[in-house]
């Protein structure tokens, strides 16, 4: 996030790391009162880190400093949240339930009409995601004609792309990533409000280090290089 | 008032109590005299149903409370001053008095002011934690506070151990007031002349059976004692 | 000036959590010797019960302080019917089983109500103070736990009730034999814990993740504040609390959240290496 806080122009005030079971953010909550950032992100996940929003908001930050998180609705925090402590929350993924398109519209239908009362709300990208990954896996099956593994797996690889509620998904051969679309979200009554959309966003950082088609058994850690 | 007829008991696999029978008469002192480890303490608290038996009866107003819990047994009428005298020891002397009142389902206020009535010594020491007490203070306090659940039946275990003579014939003259009101007891003790001064019948007790009932006059002449209890009184 | 009383604040309120969600586990402790295991899943299930509550259209206030001691407090007459009852004086057993119930509890409300509940936000807005702001909530809840640890104390210290506790917790067969049906008491001290577990569980949910794994955030730091206080409910639950709590926030303010945490924890585990029996093994020995 610092990199990308500094390619864009701006820098990290202060950066910390929370173990998974904090549930008290008063210190960080003062210290972030006392830094006056222009904006704070968070990367915070499960139940207890959520204790944060609620903390920021009962403490009255919510009109004071905007924030914006890349992992806020993954887990469907936003239901969990009343709407005076979750809205203006600022998120991105590559699927969110409210994407306005033709393809979602229909595919929402189907999904009431097979659920009915039970249907549960979408959220952000995970349950779509894996969705749209056994598709993929469909349609790697459909051109290798056989579900056999290693023929499927050269079908994979052979750039294939699947047309869904999210957009276009394309599987990177390089990566074994997928091109998709993001959007750019912001909370709202416990769902969300899109805002932006940027079509066909590659994995451009896996790819910056990593080429399977040059190298395919490699077997190493690669690591995105963020020094800064 | 009390029968216990073949008490069988023990701590899990051992067996202390291997048939002990005994009877109390209403009114009277009955004294069990024995040495250390023959379960004079484990025949009182398996009286008291602090211990489970195995087998054997124990009979209240002819009435089998083997399987009631220790508390319907206090309720009953069994009073009980255990070995080492098991003060509450961060209870102030007055709250360990109210404690057994108060254990009962009773109003504390009159029940405490009538037995403390019979042990002004303890009345200076209302205040201190029971755990701050002398020996021969808690001893006092411990019959006190058995006195406190108003028992018809008392059981003594060793009021005499490490205790000062002084205190000891203050027991026995305080003890001596409660048996003219009715009181039934059970004491077991080592002491010789304790035991002698209080009890109207004497049996002795040796591993886990009572084998003999001692003439109180027997107590005098050493030759017996020895005999009966191994050490010379 | 006001970054001092800002700091006081947190830390207060950093030792207030830490009372508030171990002071049912301490009351089960102290009377009973019986750790709860499942004691993290009875707050998760007083925070359930106040959002529900306050969903089916019941007042806030009346749903977190009467609603959800009263339904957990319910829950723990259950549980200790069923199941702690069973186990008296096995300590090991009981750890066992109540983790067992703590497993079931998270599986069963998962079931019921799904991995999110809607929950409410804090009353009572913010509280400005010089530079920094800090929530009304926060405030209430210190006063809460105060007021909380107080009628404890009354309870306990003036009542016929508190009277037979207090005597049970120091020997219990004694008691017994004067009288005091002990299981009863048992039954009572746990039911009590249980309901002042579910009022801690609503009272903190406004302020934290309410999801059914919730419990799990606070289990290890409860029963790391009951056995560093020892044996005395009330003295050692706030004298751990009170030094851990502020090791917690002040560590995490001079240095990072995770230095805060390991800091907390370096010192529980001195503490217990030199007074094994917790703070109250060693001092306020005759305290509550
Ligand atoms: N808690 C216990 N566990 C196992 N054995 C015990 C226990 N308490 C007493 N005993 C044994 O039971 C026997 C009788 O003990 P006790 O009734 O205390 O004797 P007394 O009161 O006559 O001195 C002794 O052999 C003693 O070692
Ligand atoms: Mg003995």
């Amino acid at each position: 996030m610092t990199k990308y806080f500094r390619d864009g122009g701006g820098d990290a005030v202060a950066v910390d790391f929370f173990p998974l079971d904090v549930t008290n953010f008063g210190p960080a909550i003062q210290k972030i009162q006392a830094a006056k950032p222009d904006m704070v992100v968070s990367a915070l996940v499960g139940g207890a880190h959520v204790s944060f929003y609620r903390q920021w908001a009962a403490a009255g930050m919510k009109s004071r400093i905007p924030m914006a998180s890349t992992t806020f609705g993954g887990g469907n925090e936003s239901l969990l949240l009343s709407p005076e402590e979750g809205d203006g929350i600022v998120c991105a993924f590559s699927y969110f339930q409210e994407v306005d398109n033709a393809a979602n519209k229909a595919f929402l239908e189907k999904f009431r009409a097979k659920l009915g009362a039970n249907t549960p709300y979408l959220g952000a990208e995970l349950a779509m995601r894996s969705y749209t990954g056994m598709r993929l896996w469909a349609e790697g099956v459909k051109r290798a004609g056989t579900t056999d593994r290693m023929k499927v797996i050269e079908a994979l690889g052979s750039g294939i792309s699947v047309d869904g509620p999210p957009g276009r998904t394309m599987l990177d051969p390089k990566t074994n990533h997928v091109t998709l679309d993001v959007y750019v979200a912001e909370v709202k009554n416990r769902g969300f409000n899109v805002l932006q959309h940027f079509p066909n966003s590659p994995p451009a950082d896996t790819q910056s280090v990593c080429d399977l088609q040059k190298e395919p058994n490699a077997n190493r850690q690669v690591v995105v290089d963020v020094r800064i | 008032m009390m029968r216990v007829e073949s008490l069988v008991a023990g701590y899990g696999r051992i067996g202390v109590l291997h048939g002990t029978t005994l009877g109390v008469e209403a009114g009277s002192c009955v004294g069990i005299l024995g040495h250390n480890g023959m379960g004079k303490t484990t025949l009182l608290r398996a009286i008291m149903g602090l211990l489970p038996c195995k087998g054997g009866r124990i009979l209240l107003d002819g009435r089998d409370i083997q399987h009631l819990p220790p508390h319907e047994r206090g309720r009953r009428g069994l009073g009980y001053v255990p070995q080492g005298r098991q003060i509450f020891p961060s209870l102030s002397v007055l709250d360990n008095l109210r404690f057994a009142v108060v254990a009962k389902g009773g109003k504390d206020g009159d029940v405490v002011a009538e037995v403390l009535e019979e042990f002004p010594e303890l009345r200076r020491l209302l205040d201190r934690p029971g755990g701050a007490l002398s020996g021969g203070e808690q001893q006092l306090l411990a019959l006190a506070r058995a006195l406190c659940g108003r028992p018809r039946l008392l059981l003594l275990d060793e009021p005499t151990e490490g205790i000062q003579p002084s205190i000891n014939a203050a027991i026995v003259e305080r003890i001596h007031a409660l048996r003219r009101r009715g009181l039934s007891v059970l004491l077991v003790e080592q002491n010789l002349d304790f035991i002698e001064a209080l009890a109207d019948r004497i049996l002795l007790i040796q591993r886990g059976r009572i084998t003999r009932e001692i003439p109180p006059a027997a107590l005098g002449d050493p030759a017996l004692v020895q005999e009966f209890v191994g050490t010379s009184a | 000036m006001d970054l001092v009383l800002a700091t006081g604040i947190q830390a207060l309120s950093g030792i207030a959590t830490l009372l508030l969600i171990s002071l049912g586990l301490a009351i089960v402790f102290g009377m009973m010797r019986v750790i709860n295991l499942a004691h993290g899943e009875f707050l998760m299930l007083g925070a359930y019960s106040a959002i529900l509550a306050v969903q089916a259209g019941i007042n806030l206030w009346v749903a977190m302080l009467v609603v959800a001691p009263l339904c957990v407090g319910l829950f723990g007459v259950v549980v200790e019917r069923l199941v702690i009852r069973r186990l008296y004086g096995r300590m090991v057993d009981t750890m066992l089983a109540t983790w067992g119930l703590s497993l079931a509890l998270i599986g069963a409300v998962t079931m019921i109500f799904g991995n999110t509940v809607a929950g409410f936000s804090a009353p009572l807005g913010s509280v400005q103070i010089g530079a920094y702001s800090t929530s009304g909530y926060g405030l209430f809840l210190i006063a809460a736990t105060m007021v909380l640890l107080a009628a404890v104390w009354a309870v306990l210290r003036f009542t016929p009730a508190g009277l037979i506790a207090r005597g049970t917790m120091q020997n219990a067969g004694m008691a017994a034999a004067l009288g005091v049906p002990t299981e009863r008491v048992y039954a009572l001290s746990f039911a009590a814990g249980a309901a002042v577990s579910g009022l801690a569980g609503a009272l903190i949910a406004p302020m934290s993740g309410v999801v059914p794994t919730m419990g799990t955030a606070y289990i290890a730091r409860s029963f790391i504040t009951v056995i560093t206080g020892g044996a005395a409910m009330l003295a050692g639950t706030s004298s751990a609390a009170g030094l851990l709590g502020s090791v917690n926030t002040l560590g995490t303010f001079v240095t990072t959240p995770v230095l805060g945490e390991v800091l907390m924890l370096a010192v529980a585990i001195l503490l217990l290496r030199l007074l094994p029996q917790g703070i109250t093994g060693r001092f306020f020995r005759r305290s509550l």
